[in-house]
């Protein structure tokens, strides 16, 4: 057989499979993506099992120990007030899951609604909704969450909602893009002649035929939504002492550059650890579920 | 030319309208009374009534924003609750520190990402290819709060070359510029890159190779011209969030500018002060888009047409 055949035979085989099998095969091959699950994983893992695995109470204070380096005892050591690092930081990937979820949970119900009306009525209703979106767009999602927290005052509620808000435009304008791709579909003209109404349309044809690339989005947001709540607890403006967020923990130890470096290191790294793991994984899930995607 | 820069300059202005009323409706809906807010819990009836008398506040919505316009026109943009002073006066020096700060970032990022882009592009799945791709995505997930950290300690705290923080001289901004720079880098490189394949696989560039060009003019002076809206697009979008990033990078290195002024009148309360700093960032990023768009035609005569 020729080296051309084989491939088309390949390119073949790969065709019979069904979409989901061929997304998983392409997923598998991506090492990176990979990297990024396995992180994502420990992540999740960390935040879910913090109470039973963290050795010590992630608030009790012990002064004697206060600024203590890394040891057996004290893996990643201890902070300012005496607590023990290592646990606050497991502790940390807890709250951080949950404002990732939270905040792209909020992005999208108040997304979806906005794209999915704008592409799917189109004309008028399109171009006004478009509008506000591509407005909310030209603020940079962090001065739009600082600008909701201004609003409503700090704290940890608050910042996810900040900064739901400030991912919802990115979800309304993708979720109409593919409304209006899927909704010029024949089998969607189909099920409009045979008489289906629009929210039947939208809800059962329309919107499973548009998941793939909110996935991804949903991924890539998680990362974002992370990275802005360490932001905003860094400026004191998300969560609030003594809650363990990795951001609040670094600005706390950023005073300590010289005596305790620990004390800023250890949650900036899993901060980082975290924002690269949803990176990969989201840039995988991409080329996996949508090949043509890949942009060099 | 000019007629598209008078198309574009005539079409921002809604923007500038639309960003305006947008901040100006932002900062009235934080709950309770804005007198209260701004004269304190244990103000008098008295001083509540001359709180609203003085800022408009017993007057209709519609009419606030028209005197607030009418003001913002003649530059004046409030006294600050706290110091008393023009807000517009307090942002003056800030706004010099913010925006010195903003063009060391752009420079280094323009520095890092298109070199990193480029040299990906002109070697794709190589060592080169794959080192920039590393140090892109790692430049894109750090958070600039830790790389700013991380620099203070190795080239202030243990080489001693610049300082921690503050201002004075132009090595100030040495740190913060790469700090803030870097994480914008990653994403100018991603995009030179992906800009620079689509050019180098195009028919005007395999014409210029088979003249015999040396291979650096082919690639910067055909292949890289080519790829320069994208590039600009993603520079433009890189500088407004820039802004939003000085906030951090100003509080790490303790810099007067406005992304920390922003962060202390938050905790203050001083609205004046917030609306009028998030005003100035709104317009500077509306200015940031036009100048992109004005700057298409520049590179590509066509989009004149």
């Amino acid at each position: 057989m020729s080296t051309g055949s084989r491939v088309e035979s390949a390119a073949g085989r790969e065709r019979q499979q069904r979409p989901t099998a061929r997304a998983l095969k392409r997923f598998r091959r991506h090492r990176a993506a990979q990297v990024g699950l396995v992180l994502l994983l420990l992540l999740l893992l960390a935040g879910l099992l913090a109470p039973l695995i963290a050795p010590y109470d992630p608030n009790v204070t012990n002064l004697r120990l206060r600024l203590a380096p890394p040891s057996w005892e004290h893996w990643f050591g201890m902070d300012h007030l005496g607590r023990d690092l290592f646990s606050r930081v497991l502790y940390g990937a807890r709250i951080s899951v949950l404002i990732g979820v939270i905040s792209v949970g909020i992005a999208l119900l108040g997304g979806m609604p906005l794209g999915m009306a704008a592409g799917y009525a189109g004309g008028r209703v399109d171009r006004v909704l478009s509008a506000v979106i591509d407005f909310l767009l030209s603020f940079p999602p962090l001065l739009l969450a600082i600008l909701v927290i201004a609003i409503f005052g700090p704290g940890l509620r608050n910042a996810m909602i900040a900064i739901g808000i400030s991912l919802m435009p990115v979800f309304a304008r993708l979720i109409r893009a593919e409304v209006i791709r899927v909704r010029e579909e024949v089998y969607v003209e189909a099920v409009r002649a045979l008489g289906a109404q629009h929210l039947r349309i939208l809800n059962v044809h329309i919107l499973p035929n548009a998941l793939p690339p909110i996935i991804v989005q949903v991924t890539l947001s998680m990362a974002t939504a992370i990275l802005s709540a360490s932001y905003l607890g860094f400026l004191g403006l998300g969560a609030q002492p003594p809650t363990p967020e990795w951001g609040a923990m670094l600005n706390e130890g950023r005073r300590y550059l010289r005596s305790a470096l620990h004390v800023s290191v250890f949650p900036g790294a899993v901060i980082m650890l975290a924002i690269l793991a949803f990176n990969l994984f989201g840039d995988g899930l991409r080329d996996a579920l949508d090949p043509r995607a890949n942009r060099g | 030319m000019w007629r598209y820069a008078v198309q574009k300059l005539i079409l921002a202005i809604p923007t500038v309208l639309a960003v305006v009323a947008f901040v100006f409706v932002s900062i009235r809906l934080v709950p309770g009374d804005p007198a209260v807010i701004m004269a304190g819990d244990f103000a008098d009836a008295a001083t509540l009534d001359r709180m609203r008398e003085e800022w408009g506040l017993n007057r209709p919505l519609p009419v606030q924003f028209g005197v607030f316009v009418g003001n913002l026109v003649q530059g004046d943009l409030g006294n600050s609750i706290r110091s008393r002073q023009p807000v517009l006066r307090e942002l003056g020096s800030r706004l010099q520190v913010t925006f010195t700060l903003a063009l060391g970032s752009i420079l280094v990022t323009l520095l890092i990402g298109l070199v990193a882009g480029i040299a990906s592009a002109v070697r794709p799945y190589t060592v080169v290819d794959y080192t920039s791709t590393v140090v892109s995505l790692l430049g894109v997930s750090m958070p600039i709060f830790w790389s700013g950290l991380i620099l203070i300690v190795i080239f202030s705290l243990y080489l001693d070359w610049f300082p921690t923080g503050g201002v004075g001289t132009w090595k100030h901004y040495v740190l913060p510029s790469v700090s803030l720079g870097v994480f914008s880098a990653g994403v100018v490189a991603r995009q030179t890159r992906s800009a620079m394949l689509e050019s180098l696989a195009t028919d005007f560039v395999r014409t210029a190779r088979s003249k015999g060009l040396p291979p650096h003019q082919v690639v910067l002076k055909h292949a890289f011209k080519a790829s320069l809206i994208p590039i600009i697009t993603i520079t433009g979008l890189q500088f407004g969030r820039m802004l939003a990033g000085a906030i951090l990078t100003e509080t790490v290195f303790n810099l007067p500018g406005l992304g920390s002024y922003l962060v202390t009148a938050i905790a203050q309360r001083d609205y004046p002060v917030i609306q009028g700093i998030v005003m100035v960032f709104a317009l500077t990023f509306t200015l940031v888009n036009l100048v992109t768009d004005l700057l298409y035609p520049l590179v590509n005569p066509q989009v004149n047409q």
